[in-house]
C-alpha cells in the first residue's frame, strides 16, 4: 500500500509553501527561501517535483535578454497542494507525544 | 560562466528534457541576474550554481533513466568506488604537497612517483569512461527515448 503513496520531502514542502501564492522563477525561490534552497540544486528538485506532478512549468512570455535563454516559471498544481496539505496534517499528528494522545 | 561550454556539455551528456528543465533555467536565471542591477551574481555561489546544476542533472538523468531500475544500483556502486579512489588520491596529493613545501624527503619522492605513475592510466580510464557514457547516451537518444 505504502509504495503507491506519494512522498514529499521537507525541501519540496518548502517549495510548495513558496509556490502557494503563485508562479515563481527558480531564482526567486532561492532568494525567498532564506538560504534553505541552493542555486545549483533547486532546478533538479523542481524537475523531480514536476515528474511527480507536484508542480508545472512554462517558459516566460516576456522577451529574453539578447544573449540569454528564456526563463522558466514554476507553479504548484492542485495535486501537489493536496499532497502537501495531507503531509502537513500527518506531520502534525505524528508530532504529538503519545502521552498527549487520549485513548 | 562559460554558458556555451555548459550548454554544449549538457546537450552531449543529458536528455533534451533534462537540459530544458535543469540546465537552461539555471543559465537563463543567471543571465537575467547578470543583465540586471543586482550584484549578487558576482558571488562565487552564483557563478558556480549552473555547474552544480549540471553535475546534479547528470546524476538525476542516470537515476531517472527508464533503465534506472536495471542499472541504477550498479551506477551507485561505481560512483561510491570512484569516490573512494578519488579520496585516496586526494589524500596522497595533500601529503605530497605538504612534504614538498617543508621537507623534501625520500618518502615524498616515492609518493610523487607513485601518483604520477598512476595518473596516466587514471586519465586514460576516465577518458574512456567518458567516451563510453557519451556513446551510450547518444545511442539511447537516437532510439527515441
Amino acid at each position: 500500500v505504502g509504495a503507491n503513496l506519494p512522498s514529499i520531502s521537507t525541501t519540496e514542502a518548502l517549495i510548495m509553501d513558496l509556490l502557494r501564492d503563485g508562479e515563481r522563477f527558480g531564482l526567486e525561490l532561492v532568494d525567498q527561501s532564506g538560504g534553505s534552497l541552493k542555486r545549483g540544486s533547486v532546478y533538479v528538485i523542481l524537475a523531480r517535483m514536476e515528474a511527480k506532478g507536484f508542480v508545472t512549468s512554462r517558459l516566460d512570455d516576456r522577451p529574453a535578454p539578447p544573449a540569454g535563454a528564456t526563463r522558466r516559471l514554476y507553479a504548484a498544481t492542485g495535486y501537489g497542494l493536496q499532497v502537501h496539505h495531507a503531509y502537513g496534517l500527518l506531520r502534525r499528528a505524528l508530532a504529538l507525544r503519545p502521552a498527549a494522545v487520549r485513548p | 560562466v562559460n554558458a556555451r561550454l555548459l550548454d554544449w556539455l549538457g546537450r552531449c551528456l543529458l536528455h533534451e528534457r533534462t537540459v530544458a528543465l535543469i540546465v537552461e533555467p539555471a543559465l537563463a536565471d543567471l543571465t537575467f541576474e547578470t543583465a540586471g542591477t543586482s550584484a549578487s551574481w558576482r558571488r562565487p555561489q552564483a557563478q558556480l550554481g549552473p555547474w552544480v546544476a549540471l553535475v546534479l542533472a547528470i546524476w538525476h538523468d542516470i537515476v531517472s533513466d527508464p533503465r534506472g531500475p536495471a542499472w541504477g544500483r550498479s551506477v551507485r556502486v561505481l560512483a561510491t568506488l570512484t569516490f573512494v579512489v578519488a579520496c585516496y588520491h586526494a589524500s596522497m596529493l595533500t601529503l605530497i604537497l605538504g612534504f614538498e613545501t617543508k621537507w623534501r624527503t625520500g618518502v615524498s619522492h616515492q609518493l610523487a612517483a607513485a601518483v604520477s605513475g598512476q595518473s596516466v592510466p587514471m586519465l586514460t580510464a576516465a577518458a574512456f569512461a567518458f567516451g563510453v557514457a557519451w556513446a551510450a547516451r547518444r545511442a539511447h537518444s537516437t532510439d527515441g527515448h
